[in-house]
């Protein structure tokens, strides 16, 4: 296990619910699992939620350093929100603020070792980009009607071009929500293995006796940027998730360029 | 299954890439590039107002319990504070700035990337269903692919020209802060 990159993204069942349809052998039907993805999705929902009725149980006109830092976590997405999406786009705040806690929190929670990465998988940062992107069109026709199609027709193009311009423009619009899940689950994943392949170094050259030894320091100090490349690549990449879905939500508030 | 494992592999060579080629850039890139500050730096705004708001309720609190001073003493103090706290907020609104840039520099990377990317695979895979449907493969596979592609240079122009255009902006921002 200890040399193996990938071992750390192995799912497991913790315990099942049962098993929906299938004729009863094994591996027919939906068996639905809570696995240890699933666990750390929970546990960081709970963090999440424990942090901010914790922080602001005792609220004061002049806050406590607890109460500040959640009032920062508000002003930080507030802010982005707001010149991302502008005031209108407020009304989404609840949603970005849950993504972008959501997706911070569990990427700090997958730098703490044996614990699961679970924005590693790509069906759940699709899933979270599906989420997003369904908003983004539900709002959009609801609030402009087909006016939202005009987001496929740029302002002032002239009118034998827009055949060739809007299947482009869709191809665009569709691919969002694959560049948006796939940089996500690109970034935890590439780096979670690379740690594990450095620090594996460690392990593999130290065994080789005292040449080893001394040569195990070179990936050790890898070992140690990486991980802080890590944290900070953990944090970019909620931020970014979330600036994208202030944007995106902008398209749906504002339909056209 | 081979093309699927092939195409997988190629997308992973392809983040490892982005995603070194922006690390090396970053680790050179000079001594205030470095992330844990970056974050620090884009959550200032915040404590800044946090610290700015504390600081006008304390000072109207103590205006009442204080003797009272002459209007010129009081004035002269309010224009130094004001003027500490104007310098105060230039030279964060600076830092800020120069902070988000280096912040982005990783996320702008990948950014692009992952948009160009994207682009292809959707239209390829669209153009991949039209001819499962229609039985005129392979021609609606490469006209798709082709769009994907054009609309890969969109969506990288577009991120970069958005990229570009944020930067004076919210230098402006951090000025009108």
């Amino acid at each position: 296990m200890a040399n193996d990159p990938i071992h750390q993204f192995v799912i497991y069942d913790i315990f099942t619910f049962g098993t929906i349809g299938g004729d009863g052998t094994e591996g027919s039907g939906i068996t639905l699992a809570f696995t240890n993805s699933a666990l750390f999705m929970v546990l960081t929902t709970l963090t999440i939620a424990a942090y901010l009725i914790l922080t602001t149980r005792r609220r004061g006109l002049v806050p406590n350093r607890w109460q500040l830092s959640s009032e920062m976590a508000y002003e930080f997405v507030a802010n982005m929100v707001r010149s991302n999406a502008g005031t209108e786009g407020m009304k989404f705040f609840p949603l970005v603020f849950s993504l972008f806690m959501f997706i911070f929190i569990g990427n700090m929670y997958g730098m703490i070792p044996y614990f699961y990465t679970f924005t590693s998988q790509i069906i759940v940062t699709f899933a979270l980009a599906m989420l997003v992107m369904t908003v983004v069109v539900v709002y959009g026709f609801v609030k402009n009607g087909p006016k939202f199609l005009k987001l496929f027709v740029p302002a002032g193009v002239p009118g034998y071009i827009v055949p060739i311009v809007t299947p482009i423009e869709v191809i665009s619009f569709l691919s969002r929500p694959i560049s948006l899940s796939v940089r996500l689950f690109g970034n935890m994943l590439a780096g979670h293995i690379t740690l594990k392949v450095f620090t594996g170094f460690v392990v593999s050259l130290a065994s080789l006796g005292a040449v080893g030894v001394v040569g195990a320091i070179l990936p050790l100090i890898m070992g140690v940027a990486i991980t802080a490349l890590e944290f900070m690549v953990s944090t970019v990449q909620a931020y970014v998730f979330a600036v994208l879905t202030s944007m995106y939500l902008n398209d749906a508030i504002h339909p056209s360029h | 299954m081979t093309i699927c494992r092939t195409l997988v592999r190629l997308l992973l060579s392809i983040c490892f890439y982005f995603s070194f080629c922006q690390r090396h850039q970053l680790d050179t890139g000079g001594s205030h590039n470095y992330g844990a500050r970056d974050f620090e730096g884009t959550l200032l705004p915040g404590v800044r107002l946090g610290w700015s708001g504390g600081f006008n309720v304390t000072k109207s609190d103590d205006k009442p319990a204080e003797p009272k001073r002459s209007s010129s003493e009081t004035s002269e103090l309010g224009a130094r504070i004001r003027k500490a706290q104007e310098a105060r907020a230039a030279a964060n609104g600076s830092q800020n700035a120069s902070r988000q840039g280096d912040m982005s520099t990783l996320a702008r990377g990948l950014r692009i990337g992952a948009e160009f990317v994207a682009a292809i695979l959707v239209g390829s895979g669209i153009g991949y269903v039209i001819d499962l449907a229609a039985g005129t493969s392979p021609w609606a596979l490469l006209i798709m692919f082709m769009l994907g592609f054009a609309a890969g240079i969109l969506n990288v122009t577009r991120v970069v020209a958005e990229l570009n255009a944020q930067k004076p902006a919210s230098d402006d921002a951090e000025k009108l802060d």
